[in-house]
């Protein structure tokens, strides 16, 4: 049996190295120069959040005007539940099995005089952690739409603060189940790149679905959407299927002291019952499962002389850097997911969103016969790809994690007689290259079904290359001055750092300029006029911006310190 | 060949002194042990040396070449592996060994040869094809040795080269860096395993907190010690104190 010292040394060490926050403390303290975007993180996501939680909450607006006369209002709260309780769910398999499994401080941790359930409760907790911050954008607007729609008690707010804690208790744990179990009796850790590759697609897919659903739930006139939301079989009555969502409702919205007691009973229960299945499966499996989960599938294959001819082909330097680049990232199946997740999926759920609400609204032709009426129809369209390709790019992580994807094989970069410029530029056209491969779709869509001609499509495309150019430059110059280099788990390189998070809202701030100068100058512009002139703006932002980046390049890298 | 002049380093805003004060000279055609306790200051000078880190005083010449002046024209005389190198995982071998000779840029028949015969000395033809991630971390170790070796480099600097070699490598490995010296060219390593410096190193340094305590060739050492001391010994002396 461990101590309780030790087990909480574990986890504030995990917590610790999860967040950064002895590394974030030292540059704090001995490089205050270098820590100035600090400041700019909680702008960063109050600005990128912003629109995702008026639209929920004006979609949990909509719900609750339906739902309350009919004594229904606190599906409100169910629904918001539940959807957080499903993204757990489906992400925490994902985020679990890399924890659990794949990070490398377990070859530190697993020889130490600890017991697997120590380590596996650690990394359960600093999954936890992570939850939280996702689930808050996630459930905060159904929470506070009921609270206020609904003229709560004073106990709403710190019974609703409660359940949000509960929230994702159960569902990870049960995805921790999950995990262990299929690690323990299958093959599947041999082969984790193909089953990560397998999973996200199936993740992708799963997305998909449910915005198709959530779209189809939604749509129409307020007395069919409120049939179909009380109709069984429908989301609502999902949670009769997952009912934690709606013990936690009967918590926070109780109409008797019955039913509080009730939903708090079952909740605290749960998940008391969960961990304690984590804890359960965790002192049987989770050893059993790891052992050999770090071995890597080799094909021996003996080098002929022929071969090496073929193999050691030379190649111009900046290619050879190109190929670096794809190569990390395509065969690293957490950056690649990651990568296509930014710049294929966000254009194509809206796409597809779009596509869906026009067929809804009479088909897409009645979609293109108000738009083309319109007296700029041309600039709409040029002006609106331009900013949806650089508002993609902005989103895409590839360029923002360009330089902290390497890790600590960064010294490589360092001691090769090759200029940082040039390096970075490599690193350039390998994220624009990502960029503009997502641009094709939304492209291809707008020329084939909007009927404004080849030319504002094109001018889109080119305008929406130039901002992507400004966002990959941004990225890059954010990811050289602040990589995160030291990282145990892959995703920390994606998403430890930030600099996605700062590029976002670099690009949003660029795409609302794009959008207000359209909307200022198109009426004396004319459409040309528009698009020349914001193509030379974003262009020379662009052009400064790569400037700066190839200028500052060497000292940059020379005052990362390995 | 390398040449060491006032080197200073230090970190946390100047309170921690990692090298202080270091010259040193290190001719063609010399194996030079660079020896040291733990955080004596090696891997920092090293990293100086290869533009890895920014020395706050002092310079460091390669064939004549500022390393902080001149980083590029240094780096194409420098072949380097630094301790535990870490690699790029999502390359196989022979894909690292071939970015390697691309960016030092050396003739295809040339990298076809150098490699064909380093792996040879490595043994390590069977597992050019496979991820470097499958890797352990003595075939770690050793493709990076071969990458850093690909470019023929006039100067050869390594930390703790031997750490991670087997027997038999780590054996062909001390015939080549020999080998490389008869050439002319210099190899400079770090290490803590005397035994290996007191064979085949020509001169050692020894550092301590960042200063140099003694250099020469070990039978210089020796003397300074009494005759019949071990390198060992002296080592000890030296970094800390009397030895009874």
């Amino acid at each position: 049996m461990m101590s309780r010292r030790a087990l909480w040394a574990l986890l504030r060490t995990s917590l610790n190295s999860n967040f950064g926050l002895s590394a974030f403390r030292y540059r704090l303290r001995h490089d205050r120069r270098r820590s100035w975007w600090v400041f700019l993180i909680p702008f960063a996501l109050i600005v990128m959040i912003t629109p995702w939680l008026i639209m929920l909450a004006a979609m949990f607006d909509v719900l609750y005007v339906q739902l309350e006369p009919l004594g229904q209002g606190h599906l409100v709260l169910t629904w918001s539940f539940l959807l957080g309780q499903m993204v757990v769910l489906l992400f925490g398999l994902y985020y679990l099995m890399s924890a659990f499994y794949y990070s490398r401080d377990l070859r530190l941790l697993v020889p130490l005089p600890l017991t697997p359930a120590a380590i596996l409760g650690a990394k359960f907790a600093t999954v936890l952690a992570n939850e939280y911050l996702t689930l808050a954008p996630i459930v905060l607007p159904g929470v506070v739409v009921y609270g206020i729609r609904a003229a709560v008690g004073p106990l709403y707010w710190p019974l609703a603060l409660l359940a949000f804690f509960l929230l994702p208790v159960v569902p990870l744990a049960l995805s921790g189940a999950l995990v262990l179990v299929i690690m323990r009796f299958t093959n599947i850790r041999r082969h984790r790149d193909a089953f990560q590759v397998a999973f996200a697609v199936v993740l992708v897919a799963l997305i998909l679905t449910g915005q198709l659903y959530i779209g189809s739930v939604l749509e129409g006139d307020p007395e069919e959407v409120t049939r179909r939301l009380l109709d069984d079989g429908s989301l609502v009555n999902v949670g009769r299927y997952f009912p934690p969502s709606v013990w936690l409702t009967s918590m926070v919205a109780f109409r008797s002291p019955a039913e509080f007691f009730g939903g708090l009973a079952y909740s605290l229960l749960t998940a008391v019952g969960g961990i304690a299945l984590l804890a359960w499966l965790g002192a049987r499996f989770y050893y059993g499962g790891l052992v050999g989960g770090e071995e890597v599938s080799r094909r021996h294959r003996t080098f002929s002389s022929a071969d090496l001819k073929s193999e050691l082909a030379g190649r111009m330097v900046f290619w050879a850097l190109v190929s670096r680049e794809w190569k990390n990232f395509n065969r690293h199946p957490i950056f690649l997911m990651n990568g296509l997740f930014g710049i294929f999926i966000t254009p194509f759920v809206v796409v597809l969103a779009v596509a869906f609400r026009a067929s809804r609204a009479g088909g897409l032709d009645a979609l293109v016969e108000a738009l083309v009426p319109l007296p700029h129809a041309e600039a709409i369209v040029a002006v609106g790809l331009g900013a949806f390709i650089t508002f993609s790019a902005g989103y895409n992580t590839v360029a923002a994690t360009a330089v902290s994807r390497e890790g600590r094989s960064f010294w490589i970069s360092r001691t090769i007689p090759v200029p940082v410029s040039l390096q970075l530029l490599a690193k350039m056209i390998h994220a624009l290259f990502f960029a503009l491969v997502g641009a094709l779709l939304p492209a291809l869509l707008a020329w084939v079904f909007l009927p404004v001609g080849v030319l504002p499509v094109f001018l889109g495309l080119v305008l929406g290359t130039l901002g992507a150019a400004a966002g990959t430059a941004l990225g890059l110059l954010l990811d050289m001055h602040r990589p995160r280099l030291n990282w145990t788990d892959a995703q920390q390189a994606i998403k430890g750092g930030m600099n996605g998070l700062l590029v976002g809202l670099g690009t949003l701030v660029l795409v609302g300029f794009m959008v207000f100068l359209a909307f200022l100058l198109a009426p004396a512009l004319g459409f040309l006029g528009l698009v020349i002139l914001e193509a030379v703006l974003v262009g020379g932002l662009a052009s400064v911006l790569v400037y700066i980046l190839l200028v500052r390049a060497e000292e940059a890298y020379l005052g990362i310190e390995l | 060949m390398i040449k060491v002049e006032g080197l200073c380093k230090s970190y946390n805003n100047g309170k921690v002194k990692a090298v202080q004060d270091l010259d040193l000279v290190v001719p063609p055609g010399e194996i030079f042990g660079f020896l040291g306790p733990n955080g004596a200051g090696k891997t920092t000078t090293i990293n100086i040396m290869v533009g890895l880190l920014k020395p706050d005083r002092g310079q460091v010449l390669i064939k004549g070449v500022d390393v902080r002046e001149r980083p590029l024209e240094a780096k194409r005389q420098i072949g380097f592996v630094p301790d535990n190198p870490e690699l790029y995982e999502g390359l196989t071998g022979v894909e690292y060994v071939n970015f390697m000779a691309d960016v030092f840029e050396v003739p295809a028949a040339a990298r076809r040869e150098r490699v064909a015969e380093l792996l040879e000395v490595f043994n390590l033809r069977d597992a050019l094809g496979d991820l470097i991630k499958s890797y352990s971390r003595g075939m770690k170790q050793k493709i990076a040795l071969i990458g850093a070796l690909i470019h023929d480099p006039e100067v050869l600097i390594l930390d703790e080269p031997m750490s991670g070699l087997d027997p038999r490598s780590a054996y062909v490995f001390k015939e080549l860096m020999r080998r490389r010296c008869e050439a002319g060219k210099v190899v400079f390593f770090s290490t803590h395993v005397l035994d290996v410096a007191e064979r085949i190193c020509d001169r050692v340094a020894i550092i301590n907190r960042g200063r140099l305590v003694a250099e020469g060739t070990v039978e210089e050492l020796r003397r300074q010690a009494g005759s019949s001391a071990t390198l060992e010994r002296v080592f000890l002396e030296l970094t800390e104190g009397t030895v009874e």
